[in-house]
């Protein structure tokens, strides 16, 4: 799997309402569930995460402590956050940050102007083709 | 950390402030903004203890010391600092002046700056960074900084903003921003004050103004909500209405979006010119 | 903020010290050219008076320049310096260096100049450096302390006169140095005064906007004083012409 992904791949919308620590957790959610990082992996420093993001280090505290909470990550003290993978995460929190993506993506699209079946046929197009995210573990038993 | 209590302001004739009050607790990132000559550079300067009030008191954390200037960190679009010295003595007066033994000029480093220069020499650019680098020399809590991110390059002002997200991961740093431009600073801001007519006419935290500044693509005005200004279009209008309440979005005719900063201040600001 | 206001100082003095520098020149143009028959020890005692002179209006008025010309008010305000120990800062290196040459001016002059000039020397110091807070140019800085000098001057000689009508017999004990020292006082405290007040209030706004406590408090002395003057005048020279 790799090194750890730069989070410069975190991209803060800032015309969106949804808070930017919440973006960021959603991405680093992302990175996690999508097995991108690994267990173990150690997060970078909340204030090289900071620096990167050019944020509020209290945002990235926010996140780091949220993430922690719901079992994302943990805290070895002095030493740095790293990745927590937890079976039981997968069924909990996929669905909920599948969601979350998913209506993402379709509000965009209905804003363009394009109807629910025009979506659903792009989807269908994309799916079969096979998007490159290839990385992605089998989570065949909750994806329902 | 800074608390200023029912203060009138005056320049001569030309009244700014009247009983103005505002608290910034410690730790705050805080922007102010409005209108230009709304007095945002004018209560900067207050805080900073360059301007006294003509009634009124300005508190400070007893944290600061004696002479809270020691550790406030001001940096005024005036750029004003002693123009005949030479860069090397304009350092060595500040160190004298905050008692301060050493000198890390790693900032100006980044501009090609001489010792022997007269700071009056010093492009604008040059000298908004020779002035940051003297502030955070002595290792400020509290950081007044005034619009002069304009005034400097791309480049310098990331350098910049990155030492402000370095200061702020170190310790507990205040910062009061006067700004009219936020892209780039965007997410270091907890807390938006917006200043009309010498009063607070807005002061949320920035989570809170995302959610409640909307702006709504039709071709009515929206009458449940509180419009702030609109443009105009042949076949719609934008309308910014604010406060938005999250309820309403299955009643508003028309399409909703999310804005940015910026785009939030424009429609305050927007009310004010039309 | 010592150590500057030390140099600046001393670029002052070496700027006052030109008219020093003048005399070799006259002299030796007297030598060969003019041949008025000028004598040189005289014109040191004239050069060292005159750059005394100079010295102290200059001084004096000068103290606000490198804030002024450099637009460093704000500057100066921002930093964690009391208003006391700014002006002490300012005025200590100028009347240091004042007293310096002062005593220069009496071993190489003689005792006489001390005697004749001191008080003079010091109104003139300290009445440039009161008005150069209300006064926005040099020139009418040096304008006014020509005039300062001039109520000062008759401000002596009236005030004895006064005395004497008032008080009788002990005016006659009162020398000229004494009542030089009063009037210097009469003058010099009150304008002390607004120059303080002022300044301790001071903040960066434009200058102009702040000087009505010194205009408030300067105006009315010199109302007062420049009346009692004229009013007296022709019996006071009378009076001083008839001892």
């Amino acid at each position: 799997m790799g090194k750890l992904e730069e989070p410069r791949q975190i991209r803060i919308d800032a015309k969106s309402a949804v808070p930017a620590y919440e973006q960021i957790k959603r991405a680093i959610k992302l990175a996690i569930l999508s097995g991108r990082w690994e267990n173990g992996k150690q997060l970078m420093t909340l204030r090289e995460m900071a620096l990167k993001l050019m944020v509020n280090p209290n945002t990235i505290i926010k996140v780091y402590g949220q993430l922690e909470n719901e079992g994302f990550i943990y805290s070895r003290p002095g030493a740095g956050y790293y990745v927590k993978l937890d079976p039981a995460k997968f069924s909990k929190g996929s669905p909920e940050l599948f969601r979350e993506v998913t209506e993402d993506y379709i509000s965009k699209a209905l804003q363009l102007g394009y109807s629910a079946e025009q979506i659903l046929r792009e989807v269908a197009a994309l799916t079969n083709i096979g998007i490159p995210s290839a990385r992605r573990k089998d989570h065949g038993n909750d994806r329902d | 950390m800074i608390e200023i209590r029912g203060v009138s302001f005056s320049y001569g004739k030309t009244g700014v402030f009247r009983d103005f009050s505002l608290s910034i607790p410690e730790g705050q990132v805080c922007l102010v903004t409005g209108i230009n000559g709304v007095g945002k550079s004018t209560l900067l300067r207050l805080m900073a203890g360059v301007l006294r009030p003509d009634k009124g008191k300005i508190r400070y954390d007893p944290k600061l010391g004696a002479d809270p200037r020691r550790k406030i960190g001001f940096v005024s679009d005036a750029l004003s600092l002693y123009e005949s010295l030479t860069i090397a003595e304009a350092i060595g007066f500040h160190k004298s002046v905050y008692g301060l033994s050493s000198f890390d000029d790693s900032l100006i480093q980044h501009t090609k700056i001489g010792c022997r220069q007269k700071v009056r020499e010093l492009s604008i650019g040059q000298r908004t960074i020779f002035h940051l680098n003297l502030i955070l020399s002595l290792e400020p809590a509290v950081l007044l900084v005034d619009e002069i991110i304009h005034s400097i390059d791309a480049y310098l002002r990331k350098v910049f903003l990155e030492q402000i997200v370095q200061l702020l991961s170190k310790r507990r740093l205040t910062v009061v921003m006067v700004n009219v431009n936020f892209h780039d600073i965007e997410h270091l801001i907890e807390r938006v004050i917006l200043l009309k007519s010498g009063e607070i006419a807005v002061d949320e935290n920035i989570e809170d103004l995302k959610s409640k500044v909307k702006k709504i693509v039709a071709r009515n005005r929206p009458d449940s909500l509180n419009v702030l200004s609109q443009i105009d279009y042949s076949e719609h209008s934008e309308f910014f209405v604010y406060p938005f309440d999250n309820r309403l979005r299955g009643t508003i005719e028309g399409d909703i979006f999310d804005l940015n900063l910026t785009e939030i201040v424009s429609a305050f600001i927007g009310g004010e010119y039309a | 903020m010592l150590r500057k206001e030390i140099r600046d100082a001393l670029k002052r003095f070496v700027e006052s010290m030109v008219v020093l520098a003048v005399i070799p020149f006259m002299y030796i143009g007297d030598k060969l050219v003019i041949k008025v028959g000028l004598d040189y020890a005289s014109l040191i005692d004239t050069g060292f008076f005159l750059t005394l002179v100079i010295f102290s209006i200059y001084a004096g008025a000068t103290i606000f320049q490198p804030e002024r010309k450099d637009r460093a008010f704000e500057y100066l305000f921002s930093l964690p310096l009391t208003r006391r120990k700014i002006i002490l800062a300012k005025i200590l290196p100028r009347f240091g260096l004042l007293l310096i040459l002062g005593l220069a001016a009496t071993i190489v002059v003689g005792r006489s100049l001390l005697a004749d000039a001191g008080i003079t020397i010091l109104v003139l110091f300290f009445s440039s450096l009161f008005l150069s807070i209300g006064v926005f140019s040099t020139a009418i800085n040096i304008f006014g302390v020509i005039l300062m000098y001039l109520i000062f001057f008759q401000g002596g000689r009236t005030f004895v006169y006064l005395l004497s009508r008032l008080g009788g017999s002990f005016a006659g004990h009162f020398g000229p140095l004494v009542s030089q020292l009063v009037s210097a006082a009469v003058l010099l405290v009150p304008f002390g005064m607004a120059f303080w007040l002022t300044f301790k209030k001071m903040d960066a706004r434009p200058l102009k906007l702040q000087m009505r406590t010194y205009y408030f408090i300067t105006l009315p002395v010199l109302f007062v004083i420049v009346s009692l003057i004229t009013l007296s005048f022709r019996s006071s020279q009378a009076w001083l012409l008839s001892r």
